[in-house]
């Protein structure tokens, strides 16, 4: 049996091709832009698009890690971050510190986690039925029953001046003005921590161990239930935590603002590395994935492709990826 | 031979069925009997109940299609842009009903060619289907909305509406008609043809079918098709009853298919076609008295239709063939027979 050197066991994952292809994407849009693309406001633009589809991108990628099928984190993410601006609002909060909005987000995101991981760590429930349906319930909730309505102009000072926070402006050619988003540290800071807590703690062992087989975790003696059912109490969380961040980024407050955003997260966990049926799955690969998919989105006007046509290049850019990521998969078990 | 009895299981959904009747009798009482309600209901169910119907084949066989609203709609838009570009004003009913056929062809059309791509994805590419459909929807939505730029499409050729509303005896719509006979084709395909019995197999054990020799890309690829085509009929009705076509049409009819399949025990490996019958008029029921109470809106009604498809998942882990086995129920049984021991 050969020793397979440095180079075979890179370009043997996934993250390395796709991280290939976002350098491949960069370069093509660039020619294509006429170098509009290097405009300093676009390429802040794009960095601050991607925040808060690569906090939910890790949200998603701990439970795909785990075998699960999470369809409900970017419901959780509106309703919590819209429940919790709405008891900021009617309590008349008025520091400039959004501390208290954030957490409170976070923590109506883990309640609402908690009764997800109820039901599938509990009753053993199939994942994809229980969220699908949980997420219709929580956004009736939300709409219906509390009646949250959309929240822009008496948003939070709080809020309002976290979104705002801008660590330098740019201009672009023809003198727009763009800020770098403070907030893009936070989110490189989150993904280095969840990449450690994955790798380096014995949660994130764990969950690539339910991931990879269930029964074999069980008998190494994890107690798959319980783990089960903090993995998506800390999903909600880290939903809770996108969603208010999108919030101060966007300046409003829009229960239905998420809506079906999980149909472009998952395949992108999947496009950066992620297996379907769990075990595998890295940061690295989901930041890039979602770096790509952002990039492609964004930068269609740019390319001149008529904005109708955006779902369906999504789409395929999706199709493309998990076809890839098969064949990979075939072939490495081969 | 042993006469076949009425499974507990079934006795429980009628008796679901009744208590729910009961429930909207005694919450809406008139206002829930009269005719213009029961009418309403002919005429609503037929449009998500065929598309009930071709989630069971992806239910049964544990290849589970989720982009089949979408592709019907894909096939809904194409063919009434066909439509649109070759029926005039002032055509005679022959002229526009050999349109129709085509359009309907195309629709059928389309819908196979998409279920080849889902099922050259779920086989060949290995894909898990949950994935590889949720992924196809988008690519389907996507067209759609390229193609419509995300307006509806309107146009309908005025036969093809009168076909839609069409009523038997004054009351009977021809649409109920059109789902009787989808219901009896699914039943008889899943329970008396040898393809119906392999899709029961499959999502039993996909290895031991592969390994018993049958071609199992063959029966997933029939299965899905044949499952998106019964979808593409219940979209077919949908495009008459509203005289157009949109890209995310019926996407609400996707919780209440669920809930039809799930509460009639229809799961990988088994499914009884009369439980599908009462639990699509349980559901319709639920559907219809829930509008009546006027100071529910949708997203109410959305509280409603997800906690109900919560409860519903729940309960069925404690579902076995002879009703429900609660733990506290075994428990108290436990002991009573420990005790006459």
């Amino acid at each position: 049996m050969t020793k397979s050197t440095a180079w075979q066991r890179l370009t043997r994952r996934t993250e390395f091709w796709i991280f290939l292809v976002l350098i491949v994407a960069i370069v093509s849009i660039y020619f294509v832009s006429n170098g509009q693309l290097a405009e300093p406001n676009h390429i802040v633009t794009i960095l601050r698009a991607m925040i808060v589809d690569g906090l939910l991108g890790m949200a998603c990628l701990i439970v795909i890690v785990a075998g699960g099928f999470d369809l409900s984190f970017p419901t959780v993410a509106a309703c919590a971050s819209c429940i919790a601006t709405s008891i900021c609002v009617s309590l008349g909060w008025s520091s400039t510190n959004p501390i208290a909005g954030i957490i409170l987000s976070i923590i109506i995101g883990a309640i609402l986690g908690m009764l997800n991981g109820l039901l599938i760590a509990h009753f053993h429930l199939n994942t994809m039925l229980v969220t699908l349906s949980s997420s219709t319930f929580f956004l009736g909730i939300a709409l219906g029953i509390l009646k949250l309505r959309e929240i822009s102009a008496d948003l939070p000072n709080g809020l309002r001046q976290f979104g705002e926070w801008s660590l330098f402006e740019v201009s672009s050619s023809s003198g727009i003005k763009s800020s770098m988003s403070g907030i893009f540290i936070i989110y490189v800071l989150t993904a280095i921590i969840v990449a450690f807590v994955l790798r380096q703690t014995m949660f994130g062992r764990a969950l690539y161990s339910i991931g990879g087989s269930e029964i074999a975790a069980e008998r190494a003696g994890y107690n798959v239930e319980k783990i089960k059912f903090i993995l998506y109490t800390v999903v909600g969380a880290m939903s809770g935590f996108a969603g208010i961040i999108r919030v101060c980024l966007a300046q409003q407050a829009i229960p239905k603002a998420l809506l079906n955003r999980e149909f472009v997260i998952i395949p992108a966990v999947i496009l950066g590395g992620g297996s379907f049926f769990g075990g595998k799955g890295t940061v690295f690969g989901t930041v890039t994935a979602i770096a790509l998919i952002t990039l492609v989105t964004n930068s269609m006007l740019l390319i001149g492709v008529d904005s109708y046509w955006q779902k369906f290049f999504n789409g395929l850019v999706i199709i493309i990826g998990i076809m890839v990521s098969s064949l990979q998969a075939k072939r490495n078990k081969g | 031979m042993k006469k076949k009895k009425i499974s507990t299981y079934t006795l429980i959904l009628l008796a679901l069925t009744a208590a729910v009747i009961l429930f909207f009798t005694i919450a809406k009482g008139k206002s829930f009997w009269s005719t213009d309600v029961w009418a309403g209901m002919l005429v609503q169910f037929p449009e998500y109940g065929c598309i009930a119907l071709g989630m069971m084949f992806g239910f049964i066989s544990d290849f589970l299609d989720l982009s089949c609203i979408m592709l019907s709609n894909l096939g809904s838009i194409l063919m009434l842009n066909y439509l649109n570009a070759n029926v005039q004003e002032g055509m005679s009913n022959s002229e526009v009903g050999k349109f129709l056929i085509v359009g309907i062809m195309i629709a059928f059309g389309i819908t196979i060619v998409g279920s080849l791509f889902n099922s050259f994805l779920v086989t060949y590419m290995n894909i898990p289907p949950v994935m590889a459909t949720v992924s196809t929807q988008m690519v389907w939505l996507g067209i759609s909305t390229a193609i419509t730029h995300g307006d509806t499409v309107t146009g309908v050729p005025k036969l093809y509406t009168q076909i839609g509303h069409m009523k038997f005896f004054g009351w009977l719509p021809l649409t109920v008609l059109i789902f009787a006979a989808a219901f009896a084709i699914t039943g008889f395909i899943l329970n008396y043809t040898v393809f119906g019995k392999r899709v029961y197999m499959l999502g039993n054990n996909r290895k031991a079918v592969a390994f018993s020799g049958i071609n199992d890309y063959m029966v997933i690829t029939l299965s899905l098709t044949v499952g998106a085509l019964l979808s593409t009929l219940g979209g077919l009705i949908m495009t008459s009853t509203m005289s157009s076509a949109k890209a995310d049409y019926g996407t609400s009819y996707i919780m209440r298919c669920f809930l039809i399949l799930i509460l009639a025990g229809v799961d990988a490996g088994k499914g009884k076609m009369i439980n599908v019958l009462i639990t699509t008029f349980t559901i319709q029921i639920i559907a219809t008295g829930v509008n009546l109470f006027t100071s529910f809106n949708t997203y109410v009604a959305s509280v409603i239709w997800g906690g109900m498809l919560l409860i519903v998942l729940v309960l069925t882990t404690y579902m076995t063939d002879d009703g429900f086995a609660f733990p506290f129920i075994e428990k108290l049984k436990k002991n009573k027979l420990a005790k006459e021991a």
